[in-house]
């Protein structure tokens, strides 16, 4: 064994990460791995498949039962190959029945229960131990390396989903109306085509699996011999040595190769003593390095950019085309003048009218005096059903009521004071009262007005109304005529 | 025939400095692993909301329904934003982040697992399995359109004590591999048999001049050399 010869990184790793390089192995080279599993499986599933064609689970028992015949060739391509050499069909063949025959019987037996398999089996193999050598040896290996057992587990769990899963893709793909596939009869085997489809997901699945668990076992096992043994010591201290007893690669050209994708360094140079580069070269490089997109990059680009006015009709125009241009700007010029006068114009008298306007608006000299002026709203000509207007109250009011009073017509008295009342404080004291607004209403706003004093009053007059209007409880005479009086000396002229 | 390719599970990044960052990708095997705790971890919760909420009749079940929908959609999400790893990444030692090496965002993670539902098809995450076998990086659907790796995360153990020995400084300047080399051999030589300890320690005879468990001695002084004696 010659370690300097490993296309494997020997770096000290768990045992899941063995998995890994092993799961990476078998990608690497499935393609060989797939068909030399085959190579054995194929014929004795035909002759299975032939005796129990209709039993698809007892076939795939029998093969997976068989797994171990099918599965050292695969080891045994593998460990040639991890030293950089890949076997042949031919010499597979002639070395077939040489590497399945040791220890086949126990294989296929009692030991094939066991859930290392993949992870023994080069200790028999590989190392050729037999009997208690085997065990001792198995045991001290084996030490902390249960992720073999799990390999075995997610293995047979990985077959059994790999072979439902293209069942049930080949039912997803076949239209349902066309009745082709039914699971059911796929799950209880019913007729022709769904047991062929059953064998074949069966080889597939055992097959793609198969060399995925067969490298998985070989690379924890070399995993845990590396730990053992130093491998990777080794190998680093042979090209230490290598370099400086200045071997040339003579003894592989694999060593070499491997050392420049670790160090690119060439066995025999040390890179301490390496001369400088040649100056040029490295200028090339690093041009070459900064050609790179993620360096910048030159790209053109066209816009449209304002550049000044270039006087250029100056120079070569007729003189009576220069003329002609002079007239023509000279006439446009002229109108633009008379236009821009008459916007003027039209701009001043309109500011002229907007003046003439609000000189004339009524009541200017009251703006700022009267409350709500900003929301101005027309007079009340009625207010709570009264005819409020001054046309259609009598000149001499109280006159006219006192008379109404003594003629025994109360109600009517009562009625010609409080609209008095009201057309008073609209018309003359500007009280702002909405239109609509109840007798309620009429007093509070007349409470809250600064400008009129006698509240006490209008509040007297309001209550003798409201009861009178809406309860029919005339006030006697003697207050109606104090009321009269009152009247004259608050709203008297 | 001989092959020149070295297999790996790692991916190197340059990021813009120039460093090189390499992550260590986790494979279908941890994956499933961590999917499976967290499978378990949502099974107990749903028993749990099921039990407490079954009692409430119609509004019972709603809430069921929505913690159920909630739980299954945005459980990663959450976790993931918050930490980088589910429960289940966290116990198996693995978390989520984007392609260059950033924690994974909001949108990445929510993207991720939305995508759990073609990764899930047709039944159990055929395609997801798939996918991780036969990706480079091992990712699924999900993380090939979030632009997210699922790499080991790196656990600073403590290093184990090297042998102390004066220190002796080497015949012969050292790169950086064989430097860690060196030191990798201090570290784990106490655990070889001694024969083998002897055996590599006298590859490097020509540069220490040294035979047997004088080599290892030698060898162990170097170590000591490069941690403490510049």
């Amino acid at each position: 064994m010659d370690l300097s010869r490993i296309t494997i990184n020997l770096r000290p790793r768990t045992p899941w990460e063995g998995a890994d390089l092993g799961f990476a192995l078998a990608r690497s080279e499935f393609l060989r791995l797939w068909l030399l599993w085959l190579a054995s499986a194929l014929p004795l599933y035909l002759v299975v498949a032939m005796l129990f064609f209709s039993e698809p689970m007892l076939v795939a028992l029998l093969t997976w039962w068989f797994k171990p015949l099918y599965e050292p060739p695969l080891l045994f391509w593998l460990s040639r190959r991890i030293f950089g050499e890949r076997l042949g069909f031919s010499e597979m063949r002639q070395h077939w029945w040489r590497v399945v025959r040791p220890q086949l019987f126990a294989n296929l037996t009692w030991r094939r229960f066991g859930t290392a398999r993949s992870f023994n089996m080069p200790v028999a193999l590989l190392e050729g131990l037999k009997g208690s050598e085997r065990r001792e040896r198995i045991s001290v290996l084996g030490r902390g390396q249960h992720v073999t057992g799990w390999l075995t587990f997610f293995g047979i769990n990985f077959e059994i989903l790999l072979e439902l899963s293209f069942l049930v893709f080949l039912v997803m793909l076949i239209p349902s109306e066309l009745n082709w596939l039914e699971m059911d009869s796929l799950v209880t085997s019913g007729g022709g085509i769904e047991l062929w489809l059953q064998h074949i997901g069966n080889l597939l699945a055992m097959s793609l699996i198969a060399p995925f668990y067969v490298a998985g076992g070989f690379a924890i096992y070399l995993t845990r011999r590396s730990e053992l043994e130093g491998w990777d010591i080794e190998i680093g201290f042979k090209r230490l040595a290598e370099r400086v007893e200045g071997k040339h690669p003579s003894s592989s050209l694999v060593a070499g190769l491997l050392l420049m994708t670790v160090g690119f360094v060439l066995p025999g140079e040390p890179p301490i003593a390496a001369g400088l580069p040649d100056r040029d070269a490295v200028q090339q490089s690093i041009q070459e390095v900064l050609k790179d997109d993620v360096f910048g990059k030159r790209e053109m680009r066209d816009s449209w950019e304002y550049v000044g006015d270039t006087d250029e009709s100056a120079e070569d125009v007729p003189w009576l085309l220069q003329w002609l241009i002079d007239l023509f700007e000279g006439y446009t010029r002229g109108m633009a003048t008379v236009g821009e006068f008459l916007l003027w114009l039209g701009a001043g008298l309109i500011i002229a009218f907007l003046l003439y306007r609000v000189s004339r608006m009524r009541d200017w000299p009251n703006l700022n005096k009267l409350p709500g002026l900003r929301r101005r709203q027309p007079l009340p000509v009625t207010l709570s059903g009264l005819d409020i207007r001054a046309e259609s109250l009598p000149e001499d009011l109280v006159r006219q009521a006192e008379i109404l009073l003594l003629a025994g017509e109360a109600r009517a008295a009562l009625s010609l004071l409080y609209r008095g009342a009201l057309s008073v404080l609209v018309f003359r004291f500007r009280l702002q009262i909405n239109i609509g607004a109840t007798e309620g209403e009429c007093l509070l706003q007349v409470e809250s007005s600064q400008d009129f004093s006698s509240a006490a009053f209008f509040r007297r007059l309001t209550a003798a109304w409201q009861g009178m209007a809406y309860g029919h409880r005339l006030p006697s005479t003697g207050e109606l005529e104090a009321l009269c009086q009152d009247w004259d000396r608050v709203f008297g002229e | 025939m001989v092959t020149t390719e070295e297999v790996d599970t790692t991916r190197q990044y340059e990021i813009p400095e120039g460093v090189m960052l390499e992550f260590r990708l986790a494979g279908p095997l941890v994956r499933a692993s961590a999917w499976a705790i967290d499978a378990a971890i949502r099974a107990v919760l749903y028993i749990v909301i099921g039990l407490s909420f079954s009692y409430f009749g119609g509004v019972g079940v709603a809430i069921i329904l929505i913690a159920l929908f909630l739980i299954e959609w945005f459980y990663p999400v959450l976790f993931e934003v918050k930490s980088g790893a589910t429960p289940g990444k966290k116990a198996m030692g693995i978390w989520v982040i984007h392609d260059n090496g950033t924690p994974v965002t909001v949108s990445a993670s929510v993207i991720r697992n939305l995508l759990r539902a073609v990764d899930f098809m047709p039944l159990m995450y055929g395609f997801g399995l798939l996918s991780m076998l036969f990706n480079r990086e091992f990712k699924r659907l999900g993380d090939l359109a979030a632009g997210t790796l699922v790499v080991y995360r790196d656990n600073y153990e403590k290093r184990s004590e090297l042998p102390s020995r004066s220190a002796v400084r080497p015949g012969v300047e050292l790169t950086e591999s064989e430097q860690q080399a060196v030191l990798a051999f201090a570290e784990r030589a106490p655990g070889l048999s001694s024969e083998r300890r002897v055996e590599l320690a006298e590859i490097l005879s020509e540069i220490s001049g040294r035979k047997g468990e004088r080599a290892v001695d030698g060898i162990y002084g170097y170590a000591n050399w490069l941690m403490k004696g510049r």
